[in-house]
């Protein structure tokens, strides 16, 4: 399977996801999105962003596969900001429901 | 065993604009599955095309948790599943057909008399968060996202063939108002 899709860790508190993330499950998901996992946990910075201005499509696994990275950020207790993009329709609202997972999560519009 | 659930408008006037029938190819989906996208995006392009006030991206979106269901839940002896649009005055309506087998079929059940039994808002966030902190496979949310985040009306159809063995024939219908579909 072709990934149309990056991911780059920008530096240890801040990682920016491209592209088209249309993996079939949220286990597909799981080996691309350790790296970011392992470093919102190792990051001594109390805060981590995750830039997803520039990602044009997510399907559903892939929104559990971010909310994954939420129940981490709230289980060590760091203030996660999501910087969106504002002319992606989707990106509102899927960010809008994920907020709701926990309240230390902010959303920024690039 | 047939069992129908849902909210789908059936008595409304309807005034056609534009319909589009496609049959997807399950086993070239499932090897080459980003084509689901790229069909996904090319009927959103069709759509758009008769009505250019609409969203391509939350057509598309939509579209393709439909069609990614379909494909992953039908049965492996099934060769193909059905999408058709129709772009009425005022909504768009979708219609997924697939077959699957007995145990999808019991499971798609449970899942549908547990979704519509409680507060939209309350099982999606119940669904989302179990997916998150679970290693399951699937996160079944992709349903509620189209139920909730577009106000969607919805009809399921889950009908057990009388000539092959195993298989449940699988329609689920969707009804988007258009102003649930503009940016």
């Amino acid at each position: 399977m072709t990934n149309n899709f990056t991911i780059k860790i920008d530096t240890p508190s801040k990682v920016i996801i491209t592209g088209i993330l249309k993996l079939p499950s949220p286990l597909a998901y799981e080996e691309h999105f350790k790296p970011i996992l392992t470093n919102l946990e190792k990051s001594s910075d109390p805060e981590f962003t995750v830039d997803i201005t520039d990602m044009d499509f997510l399907n559903s696994s892939g929104i559990t596969a971010l909310a994954r990275i939420i129940i981490k950020a709230k289980q060590f207790d760091k203030k996660l900001t999501f910087i969106a993009n504002p002319e992606t329709a989707w990106q509102k609202k899927s960010l809008l429901n994920l907020q709701k997972l926990w309240s230390g999560m902010e959303i920024s519009y690039s | 065993m047939e069992n129908t659930y849902g909210n789908i408008n059936t008595s409304i006037e309807k005034k056609e604009k534009f319909s589009f029938h496609n049959e997807l190819n399950n086993v070239e989906l499932l090897n080459h599955w980003e084509r689901c996208n790229d069909i996904s995006n090319n009927i959103a392009n069709e759509i758009t095309s008769f009505n250019s006030h609409l969203s391509n991206d939350l057509i598309s979106h939509i579209i393709n948790e439909l069609i990614e269901n379909a494909i992953k839940y039908s049965n492996e002896s099934s060769k193909s599943s059905h999408i058709s649009c129709t772009l009425y005055k005022e909504f768009l309506e979708i219609k997924v057909k697939n077959n699957t087998n007995s145990f999808f079929a019991s499971k798609f059940n449970t899942y549908i008399e547990d979704t519509f039994q409680e507060d939209l808002e309350n099982i999606f966030f119940k669904y989302l968060l179990q997916a998150a902190e679970s290693d399951n496979k699937n996160s079944g949310i992709g349903l509620l996202i189209i139920r909730k985040d577009f106000n969607a009306k919805i009809g399921l159809i889950i009908k057990e063939s009388v000539n092959l063995r195993d298989t449940f024939a699988v329609e689920v219908s969707i009804q988007v108002d258009l102003k649930d579909l503009i940016q």
